[in-house]
Protein backbone atom coordinates (compact mmCIF):
# COMPACT_ATOMS: atom_id res chain seq x y z
CA UNK A 1 0.00 0.00 0.00
CA UNK A 2 2.18 3.35 -0.78
CA UNK A 3 2.53 5.64 2.11
CA UNK A 4 0.76 8.92 2.23
CA UNK A 5 3.70 10.76 0.79
CA UNK A 6 3.90 8.88 -2.37
CA UNK A 7 0.58 9.30 -2.95
CA UNK A 8 0.56 12.99 -2.01
CA UNK A 9 3.27 12.93 -4.97
CA UNK A 10 0.91 11.72 -7.06
CA UNK A 11 -1.83 13.86 -6.42
CA UNK A 12 0.70 16.88 -7.64
CA UNK A 13 1.14 14.68 -10.72
CA UNK A 14 -2.67 14.43 -11.38
CA UNK A 15 -3.84 11.34 -10.18
CA UNK A 16 -7.01 10.74 -9.73
CA UNK A 17 -7.15 6.96 -8.35
CA UNK A 18 -4.31 8.78 -5.36
CA UNK A 19 -6.13 11.52 -4.76
CA UNK A 20 -9.73 9.00 -4.16
CA UNK A 21 -7.36 7.18 -2.12
CA UNK A 22 -6.07 9.86 -0.15
CA UNK A 23 -9.84 10.72 0.51
CA UNK A 24 -10.90 7.57 1.44
CA UNK A 25 -7.62 7.69 4.27
CA UNK A 26 -8.54 11.04 5.31
CA UNK A 27 -12.03 12.26 4.68
CA UNK A 28 -13.40 10.28 8.56
CA UNK A 29 -10.31 11.61 9.79
CA UNK A 30 -11.04 15.32 9.03
CA UNK A 31 -14.71 14.85 9.10
CA UNK A 32 -14.32 14.09 12.74
CA UNK A 33 -11.51 16.75 13.35
CA UNK A 34 -13.96 19.71 11.97
CA UNK A 35 -16.94 17.93 14.18
CA UNK A 36 -14.61 18.08 17.96
CA UNK A 37 -13.99 21.71 16.09
CA UNK A 38 -17.21 23.17 15.22
CA UNK A 39 -19.86 20.18 16.29
CA UNK A 40 -22.20 20.95 13.31
CA UNK A 41 -22.34 17.82 10.99
CA UNK A 42 -23.17 20.11 7.97
CA UNK A 43 -20.17 22.90 8.37
CA UNK A 44 -17.98 19.60 9.06
CA UNK A 45 -19.14 18.48 5.65
CA UNK A 46 -17.96 21.45 3.93
CA UNK A 47 -14.68 21.54 6.34
CA UNK A 48 -14.06 17.99 4.67
CA UNK A 49 -14.42 19.58 1.02
CA UNK A 50 -12.76 22.11 1.00
CA UNK A 51 -9.70 20.67 2.64
CA UNK A 52 -9.40 17.94 0.07
CA UNK A 53 -10.20 20.27 -2.82
CA UNK A 54 -7.31 22.55 -1.63
CA UNK A 55 -5.15 18.92 -0.77
CA UNK A 56 -5.50 18.26 -4.94
CA UNK A 57 -5.22 21.99 -5.59
CA UNK A 58 -2.08 22.87 -3.07
CA UNK A 59 -0.30 18.94 -3.54
CA UNK A 60 2.32 19.96 -5.61
CA UNK A 61 3.25 22.71 -3.14
CA UNK A 62 3.62 19.73 -0.32
CA UNK A 63 7.50 19.95 0.32
CA UNK A 64 7.38 16.91 3.18
CA UNK A 65 8.97 19.00 6.00
CA UNK A 66 5.69 17.77 8.26
CA UNK A 67 4.03 14.80 8.23
CA UNK A 68 0.92 14.68 5.30
CA UNK A 69 -1.72 14.01 8.12
CA UNK A 70 0.09 17.54 10.20
CA UNK A 71 -0.27 18.84 6.49
CA UNK A 72 -4.34 17.82 6.17
CA UNK A 73 -4.92 18.91 9.63
CA UNK A 74 -3.64 22.53 9.04
CA UNK A 75 -5.07 22.67 5.79
CA UNK A 76 -8.65 21.27 7.25
CA UNK A 77 -8.06 23.51 11.00
CA UNK A 78 -7.94 26.71 8.78
CA UNK A 79 -11.18 26.14 6.63
CA UNK A 80 -12.63 24.82 10.02
CA UNK A 81 -11.97 28.31 11.37
CA UNK A 82 -12.56 30.05 8.48
CA UNK A 83 -15.76 28.42 7.77
CA UNK A 84 -16.76 28.85 11.19
CA UNK A 85 -16.44 32.50 10.91
CA UNK A 86 -19.64 32.31 8.19
CA UNK A 87 -16.93 33.12 5.63
CA UNK A 88 -17.73 30.42 3.26
CA UNK A 89 -21.35 31.55 1.80
CA UNK A 90 -22.00 34.65 3.91
CA UNK A 91 -23.42 32.27 6.84
CA UNK A 92 -23.03 32.63 10.25
CA UNK A 93 -22.40 29.24 12.18
CA UNK A 94 -25.60 27.62 13.42
CA UNK A 95 -24.96 26.52 16.98
CA UNK A 96 -25.22 23.07 17.55
CA UNK A 97 -23.74 22.49 20.29
CA UNK A 98 -26.39 19.83 21.74
CA UNK A 99 -25.10 17.95 18.81
CA UNK A 100 -24.07 14.65 19.38
CA UNK A 101 -23.80 11.24 17.58
CA UNK A 102 -27.11 9.01 17.96
CA UNK A 103 -27.02 7.70 21.93
CA UNK A 104 -28.61 4.46 21.38
CA UNK A 105 -25.78 3.68 18.93
CA UNK A 106 -23.29 4.60 21.98
CA UNK A 107 -22.36 2.70 25.00
CA UNK A 108 -22.79 4.79 28.24
CA UNK A 109 -19.09 5.54 28.67
CA UNK A 110 -18.59 6.44 25.25
CA UNK A 111 -21.10 9.22 25.95
CA UNK A 112 -19.85 10.17 29.06
CA UNK A 113 -16.20 10.50 27.40
CA UNK A 114 -18.48 12.22 24.34
CA UNK A 115 -19.74 14.68 26.69
CA UNK A 116 -16.56 15.33 29.07
CA UNK A 117 -14.78 16.35 25.93
CA UNK A 118 -17.37 18.50 24.71
CA UNK A 119 -16.91 20.29 27.81
CA UNK A 120 -13.21 20.94 27.43
CA UNK A 121 -12.14 24.32 25.98
CA UNK A 122 -11.69 24.17 22.48
CA UNK A 123 -7.87 24.68 22.62
CA UNK A 124 -7.59 21.60 24.82
CA UNK A 125 -10.62 19.44 23.03
CA UNK A 126 -8.25 19.63 19.56
CA UNK A 127 -5.27 18.65 21.69
CA UNK A 128 -6.92 15.83 22.60
CA UNK A 129 -8.74 15.03 19.46
CA UNK A 130 -4.98 15.43 17.24
CA UNK A 131 -3.01 13.16 19.99
CA UNK A 132 -5.19 10.51 21.06
CA UNK A 133 -7.15 9.77 17.89
CA UNK A 134 -5.15 11.29 15.36
CA UNK A 135 -2.06 10.14 16.46
CA UNK A 136 -0.16 13.28 15.89
CA UNK A 137 3.11 13.86 18.61
CA UNK A 138 2.96 17.19 20.59
CA UNK A 139 5.43 18.88 17.72
CA UNK A 140 3.27 18.06 15.00
CA UNK A 141 -0.01 19.53 17.10
CA UNK A 142 1.94 22.65 17.90
CA UNK A 143 2.98 23.11 13.84
CA UNK A 144 -1.24 22.14 13.58
CA UNK A 145 -2.13 24.98 15.87
CA UNK A 146 0.99 27.52 15.44
CA UNK A 147 1.79 27.27 18.73
CA UNK A 148 4.82 26.65 20.96
CA UNK A 149 5.45 23.16 22.15
CA UNK A 150 4.91 23.83 25.94
CA UNK A 151 1.60 25.56 24.93
CA UNK A 152 0.58 22.16 23.73
CA UNK A 153 2.04 20.21 26.20
CA UNK A 154 0.42 22.67 28.75
CA UNK A 155 -3.01 22.27 27.22
CA UNK A 156 -2.94 18.25 27.46
CA UNK A 157 -2.01 18.17 30.91
CA UNK A 158 -4.93 20.70 31.68
CA UNK A 159 -7.36 18.33 29.62
CA UNK A 160 -6.52 15.28 31.15
CA UNK A 161 -6.53 16.50 34.49
CA UNK A 162 -10.02 17.40 33.75
CA UNK A 163 -11.14 14.57 31.55
CA UNK A 164 -9.59 12.35 34.52
CA UNK A 165 -11.73 14.06 37.13
CA UNK A 166 -14.49 13.92 35.46
CA UNK A 167 -14.80 10.37 33.99
CA UNK A 168 -13.81 8.42 37.09
CA UNK A 169 -15.74 5.49 37.80
CA UNK B 1 13.62 13.05 33.96
CA UNK B 2 11.59 15.19 36.93
CA UNK B 3 8.02 13.82 37.82
CA UNK B 4 6.53 17.38 36.31
CA UNK B 5 8.24 16.48 32.97
CA UNK B 6 6.90 12.82 32.86
CA UNK B 7 3.75 14.03 33.75
CA UNK B 8 3.91 16.23 30.44
CA UNK B 9 4.05 13.72 28.15
CA UNK B 10 2.66 10.54 30.22
CA UNK B 11 -0.94 11.61 27.83
CA UNK B 12 1.42 11.79 24.98
CA UNK B 13 2.69 8.58 25.71
CA UNK B 14 -0.69 7.16 26.14
CA UNK B 15 -2.17 8.39 23.22
CA UNK B 16 0.83 6.60 20.99
CA UNK B 17 1.98 10.09 20.14
CA UNK B 18 5.73 10.52 21.89
CA UNK B 19 8.84 10.47 19.87
CA UNK B 20 10.22 6.67 20.96
CA UNK B 21 12.93 8.36 22.87
CA UNK B 22 11.47 10.10 24.95
CA UNK B 23 8.69 7.28 25.58
CA UNK B 24 12.06 5.20 26.63
CA UNK B 25 13.00 7.86 28.87
CA UNK B 26 9.61 8.57 30.96
CA UNK B 27 9.51 4.51 31.33
CA UNK B 28 12.75 4.85 33.09
CA UNK B 29 11.56 7.10 35.15
CA UNK B 30 7.84 5.66 35.79
CA UNK B 31 9.78 2.26 37.01
CA UNK B 32 11.10 4.17 40.06
CA UNK B 33 7.69 6.28 40.39
CA UNK B 34 5.13 5.14 42.15
CA UNK B 35 2.61 7.86 41.53
CA UNK B 36 3.82 8.00 38.04
CA UNK B 37 2.71 5.03 37.23
CA UNK B 38 -0.54 5.58 38.87
CA UNK B 39 -0.72 8.53 36.45
CA UNK B 40 0.37 6.50 33.40
CA UNK B 41 -2.83 3.70 34.56
CA UNK B 42 -5.28 6.21 34.57
CA UNK B 43 -4.02 8.41 30.92
CA UNK B 44 -3.53 4.60 29.43
CA UNK B 45 -7.65 3.59 30.76
CA UNK B 46 -8.25 6.92 29.64
CA UNK B 47 -6.74 7.20 25.99
CA UNK B 48 -8.75 3.98 25.64
CA UNK B 49 -11.95 5.46 26.35
CA UNK B 50 -11.30 8.45 24.06
CA UNK B 51 -9.96 6.56 20.94
CA UNK B 52 -13.54 4.57 21.13
CA UNK B 53 -15.25 7.64 21.46
CA UNK B 54 -13.70 9.36 18.78
CA UNK B 55 -14.10 6.78 16.68
CA UNK B 56 -17.84 6.08 17.37
CA UNK B 57 -18.15 9.86 15.69
CA UNK B 58 -20.05 9.91 12.01
CA UNK B 59 -18.08 10.36 9.10
CA UNK B 60 -18.91 12.47 6.19
CA UNK B 61 -21.87 11.71 3.86
CA UNK B 62 -21.53 9.40 1.36
CA UNK B 63 -21.92 11.78 -1.91
CA UNK B 64 -19.30 14.35 -0.01
CA UNK B 65 -16.86 12.53 -2.56
CA UNK B 66 -18.68 13.59 -5.43
CA UNK B 67 -18.77 16.84 -4.25
CA UNK B 68 -15.16 17.02 -3.90
CA UNK B 69 -14.00 14.70 -7.35
CA UNK B 70 -16.70 16.95 -9.10
CA UNK B 71 -14.23 20.21 -8.12
CA UNK B 72 -10.97 18.11 -8.81
CA UNK B 73 -10.35 15.11 -10.58
CA UNK B 74 -14.35 15.03 -12.07
CA UNK B 75 -16.97 12.97 -11.11
CA UNK B 76 -18.11 10.00 -12.66
CA UNK B 77 -21.67 9.88 -13.26
CA UNK B 78 -22.43 7.16 -15.70
CA UNK B 79 -19.75 4.35 -17.51
CA UNK B 80 -20.89 1.98 -19.73
CA UNK B 81 -19.40 -0.39 -21.88
CA UNK B 82 -20.31 -3.16 -24.39
CA UNK B 83 -18.45 -5.55 -26.67
CA UNK B 84 -16.06 -8.86 -26.41
CA UNK B 85 -12.23 -9.23 -26.97
CA UNK B 86 -12.58 -8.15 -30.61
CA UNK B 87 -13.96 -5.03 -30.43
CA UNK B 88 -16.11 -3.15 -28.00
CA UNK B 89 -17.38 0.73 -27.18
CA UNK B 90 -17.36 2.56 -23.67
CA UNK B 91 -18.94 5.43 -22.56
CA UNK B 92 -18.85 7.97 -19.40
CA UNK B 93 -20.15 10.86 -18.57
CA UNK B 94 -18.48 12.87 -15.51
CA UNK B 95 -19.43 15.64 -13.73
CA UNK B 96 -15.98 18.55 -13.83
CA UNK B 97 -16.12 21.56 -12.44
CA UNK B 98 -16.80 23.54 -15.25
CA UNK B 99 -19.69 21.16 -16.36
CA UNK B 100 -20.26 17.78 -17.82
CA UNK B 101 -17.64 16.17 -20.15
CA UNK B 102 -19.14 12.92 -22.03
CA UNK B 103 -16.20 10.75 -23.55
CA UNK B 104 -16.44 7.46 -25.70
CA UNK B 105 -13.67 5.40 -26.98
CA UNK B 106 -13.86 2.26 -29.51
CA UNK B 107 -11.76 -0.76 -28.33
CA UNK B 108 -10.36 -2.85 -31.69
CA UNK B 109 -8.36 -6.20 -30.86
CA UNK B 110 -6.99 -4.58 -27.49
CA UNK B 111 -6.36 -0.89 -28.64
CA UNK B 112 -8.65 1.79 -27.00
CA UNK B 113 -9.28 4.56 -29.33
CA UNK B 114 -11.41 8.15 -28.20
CA UNK B 115 -13.96 8.78 -30.75
CA UNK B 116 -15.71 10.93 -28.72
CA UNK B 117 -15.53 13.83 -26.72
CA UNK B 118 -18.02 16.82 -25.39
Amino acid sequence: MADDRDLVGQVARGNGRAFRALYERYADRVFRYALTLLRNRHLAEEVVQETMVAVWNGADKFEGRSQVSTWIFGIARHHAYRIGRGEVKGERVPDEEGESPDPALMVEQEVRVQRAVAGLPPDQREVVFLAFYAGLPYEEIARVQGVPEGTVKSRMFHAKKRLAEELRP
Amino acid sequence: MTCDEARERIPFYAARALPKPEGAALLEHVVGCELCQGELVEAMRLGHELRAAFARLPGPPAGTWLSVAARTVGASLLAVGVGAEIAGLTLAVEATKSGFSVTGSLSLLGREVPVLRI
